[in-house]
């Protein structure tokens, strides 16, 4: 099959599952978010503030910021609270703020960048099919001017910013070059444990090393625990999971390399990854019936004490009657004392080519990712991406607890201390595909991990090859 | 003659219509006929035809919908049939077309035999509860059908309280039976449009048959071999023109409920056309699975139809 040209992309693995167990619905979205939130808004209203701009600065202006974030009420009701602080900042401006869906979002963005009608600010998805396509076709401003200016590199670090918006000029590398988005949230993948059922099987503390976390399983396995509670019908989990188990053989880099792309054959540690993979499966580490039902599927049975572990993100976080009784870690890496784990940012934010006010649209970008407003984002139970280091007292003070403390404490730690990696499905368009599909035939034996590891490179390298080709 | 000549031929008065032998032949259609197809058939080439022609000419090209179309020739029909996923999602058509088309048949063909033979209170009742299902939207069925399906769902806490614990499974997640499971949702959805179309046909048969073939001494095996089935030789076809289409078109569905998987063993040609212009952003793969697709239906159909509809 034809696996080559890049278009769009589809189910981003953290993306729009967050709402489910996290967020609790019924908030208001404050008017002024609803004001153009319909779905033809973004690419039908028409704009106010493109004739604004040659007029003189006293004129009221109107900014049009995109969000793709269409579902998830709480982190909509904190970009509603600082459009509100931002308004308040900067008298005369007016933020028209519109939401789309994440699909919707990512599906029109191309075609709407390329009209003559466009938002000063819009969220894009990290990528080669997306922000790679947009900075290919000149559709979106290179930051690095706004990033000096505001000297973005002391909030989040060189990894995470060249994670999440960096791109040769010509869109054909990802992860360096020029500066085309920027995340005010971030999110990121880690093992949920069960410490009451930990307690039971005699394990006192989260595995330090992928040995450790072996036994553990072993261990719940003996006791009649559930060592991983795991579905994989909806494809993110076993893509993590294969994720985790290449960084966890060696270097955490070798993810990032593999996700730019640096070469069309894949290393090594794929094979070993799946030969632990089928292990564990052989071992009966995984829910019975795993393929029947979803990531999301798992957290629920997880959240209602089943199990020892299971794998998710930090958006997945959920509401125990015990918080204390769990807790969230980055899954083991190869060597004791390091963290690494898949931590990006939501959906980054960019300014179009065709920008009307693109000075006050990165004065937006600047302050939406200011540590300064990290209050906002944690009092709305938000993991805020740019660490200040006082992330620990703003949970107390939001009387945040369990896995939803960790969610935001632990990423400050990883984005300061860590490694912060990429979805590995970033890599080609079908890899999501591929990946989740291959990882269910050798759980269930219908493949080798032999097979397994020609199914990903056959995708990778076809595509990786015409990258770089052509 | 034009439109206007014939208009002009039209008498006002209401008599007959006056056109020279030589124009018009005796019993021929008058060309004032294309007057009046003409708003349906201006709808039908525009978005009927005319897509269809455009997707055949874009499966020759390598276009992501947006950027430059490239000229690839055969390349895209060559990549399927090179494909091994997309043979399998054949195959995968073709148990369905079992579990859409034929099941549905047999069971209606038996129980329309049943009722044929006997009277049944309150049939318009069940005729409308059978028939249900299948104006139930697909989507909505789907998501039913995962529940019950589910490893926790009532099929298969139904299965362990009468004491077959041993045949539950997760069945959409089982390589072995998530195909057939998946195949019969279809039928329940389809046996009910059967029965109600074989209902109607079978009233029509003149009871002057039955009681001709009960006085020659039939049975109730002969008498559904010999005046029923040949009698229903018609809606049968309709009803394969049908469910057939409906099981190689088949797509909410299986997105819903299992997206292709376990692993490759429910994916059809659908949702490859769904994942080639979606996800990869392949419109040129996507329309040659497409098209592929359409001469296959057309080729089926037109073999049903001439089995059932005009060989006597």
């Amino acid at each position: 099959m034809n696996n080559t040209s890049a278009q769009v992309r589809k189910r981003e693995p953290r993306s729009r599952l967050r709402s489910r167990l996290a967020i609790v619905a019924g908030l208001t979205i404050p008017a002024l978010a609803l004001a153009a939130c319909s779905s033809s808004g973004g690419t039908t209203t028409p704009s106010t503030s493109t004739s604004a701009s040659s007029s003189a600065a006293a004129e009221p202006v109107t900014l049009w910021v995109q969000s793709g974030d269409g579902g998830s009420d709480a982190l909509l009701k904190g970009y509603a609270a600082l459009n509100t602080a931002f308004e308040a900042a900067h008298p005369g401006v007016t933020v028209k703020f519109t939401v789309k869906n994440f699909n919707d979002l990512v599906n029109t963005l191309k075609l709407q960048l390329s009209g003559s009608n466009v938002p000063d600010v819009t969220q894009v998805n990290q990528g080669y099919g997306s922000l790679g396509q947009l900075v290919t076709d000149q559709l979106v401003k290179p930051l690095d001017d706004s990033s000096a200016k505001y000297n973005w590199s002391a909030r989040q670090s060189e990894a995470l910013l060249n994670l999440d918006g960096a791109f040769s000029p010509d869109g054909k590398s990802m992860g360096s070059g020029s500066l085309y988005g920027v995340a005010a949230t971030g999110a990121w993948v880690g093992l949920f444990m069960n410490l009451d059922n930990a307690k039971k099987l005699g394990i006192t503390a989260p595995p330090a090393t992928l040995a450790d976390l072996e036994a553990d399983l072993a261990k719940a396995k003996d006791g009649g625990v559930t060592p991983l509670v795991y579905g994989t019908s909806d494809g993110g989990t076993p893509i993590w999971l294969i994720a985790n188990l290449i960084m966890s053989q060696g270097s955490p880099q070798l993810l990032t390399d593999i996700v730019n792309g640096t070469s069309a054959t894949l290393p090594p540690e794929v094979l070993g990854a799946a030969q632990t993979l089928k292990k564990w499966a052989d071992a009966g580490y995984f829910s019975k019936g795993s393929a029947a039902f979803s990531g999301n599927d798992a957290v629920g049975k997880f959240a209602k004490g089943d199990g020892l572990f299971t794998l998710n993100g930090s958006w997945n976080v959920f509401t125990a009657d015990n918080p204390a009784g769990f807790t969230l870690v980055p899954f083991p890496t190869g060597t004791a004392g390091t963290t690494a784990s898949i931590a990006t940012g939501d959906l980054p934010w960019s300014i179009p080519a065709k920008a009307a006010h693109p000075d006050l649209a990165a004065e937006y970008i600047n302050f939406i990712t200011d540590p300064a407003n990290n209050a906002t984002w944690v009092a709305n139970g938000q993991v805020p991406a740019s660490v200040s280091g006082t992330e620990t007292q703003l949970v107390a003070d939001s009387k945040i607890t369990g896995v939803s403390a960790d969610a935001i404490t632990k990423w400050s730690s990883l984005a300061k201390d860590g490694t912060t990696l990429p979805f590995p499905d970033w890599a080609t368009p079908t890899w999501y595909d591929t990946i989740s599909k291959s990882a269910q035939s050798l759980e269930a034996g219908q493949i080798t991990p032999e097979e397994f590891v020609k199914a990903l490179q056959d995708d990778y390298g076809a595509f990786t090859t015409k990258r770089m080709g052509g | 003659m034009s439109t206007e000549a014939a208009l002009a031929n039209t008498p006002v008065g209401g008599g007959r219509l006056r056109t020279s032998p030589s124009s018009v032949a005796p019993g021929e259609p008058r060309k004032i006929g294309y007057a009046y197809v003409l708003p349906a058939l201006v709808m039908y080439v525009l978005f009927v035809l005319a897509p269809f022609i455009h997707t055949i000419f874009l499966s020759f090209f390598s276009w992501d919908g947006i950027g430059p179309q490239e000229f690839v020739g055969l390349d895209n029909y060559k990549d399927i049939w090179k494909s091994p996923v997309f043979r399998s999602s054949f195959v995968h058509s073709i148990v369905l077309i079992v579990f859409y088309a034929v099941i549905p048949l047999l069971i209606a063909l038996l129980l329309v035999s049943i009722m044929n033979r006997s009277k049944i209170r309150g049939l318009t009742f069940y005729r409308t509860a059978l028939f249900l299902p299948y104006i139930v939207a697909p989507t909505a069925v789907a998501v039913i059908w995962r529940w019950l399906l589910s490893p926790d769902g009532p099929i298969n806490s139904g299965l362990t309280a009468i004491g077959l614990g041993a045949l539950t499974r997760p069945w959409l997640g089982d390589f072995t039976f998530a195909l057939p499971a998946v195949g019969v949702v279809g039928t329940w959805v389809m046996s009910g449009l059967v029965l109600v179309l074989l209902l109607a046909g079978v009233q029509k048969i003149p009871t002057s048959l039955y009681e001709a073939a009960r006085i020659d001494g039939a049975g109730a095996w002969w008498e559904f071999w010999a005046v029923t089935l040949p009698g229903l030789r018609y809606e049968i076809a309709v009803v394969l023109v049908l469910t057939v289409t409906a099981a190689l078109r088949n797509f909410d569905i299986i997105y819903v409920m299992t997206s292709g998987g376990p692993g490759t063993s429910t994916i059809v040609p659908s949702y490859l056309v769904y994942q080639q212009a979606f996800i990869v952003g392949s419109l040129g793969g996507a329309a040659a699975i497409g098209f592929v697709l359409a001469v296959m239906i057309a080729v089926i159909n037109y073999v049903i139809a001439r089995i059932g509809g005009t060989s006597s």
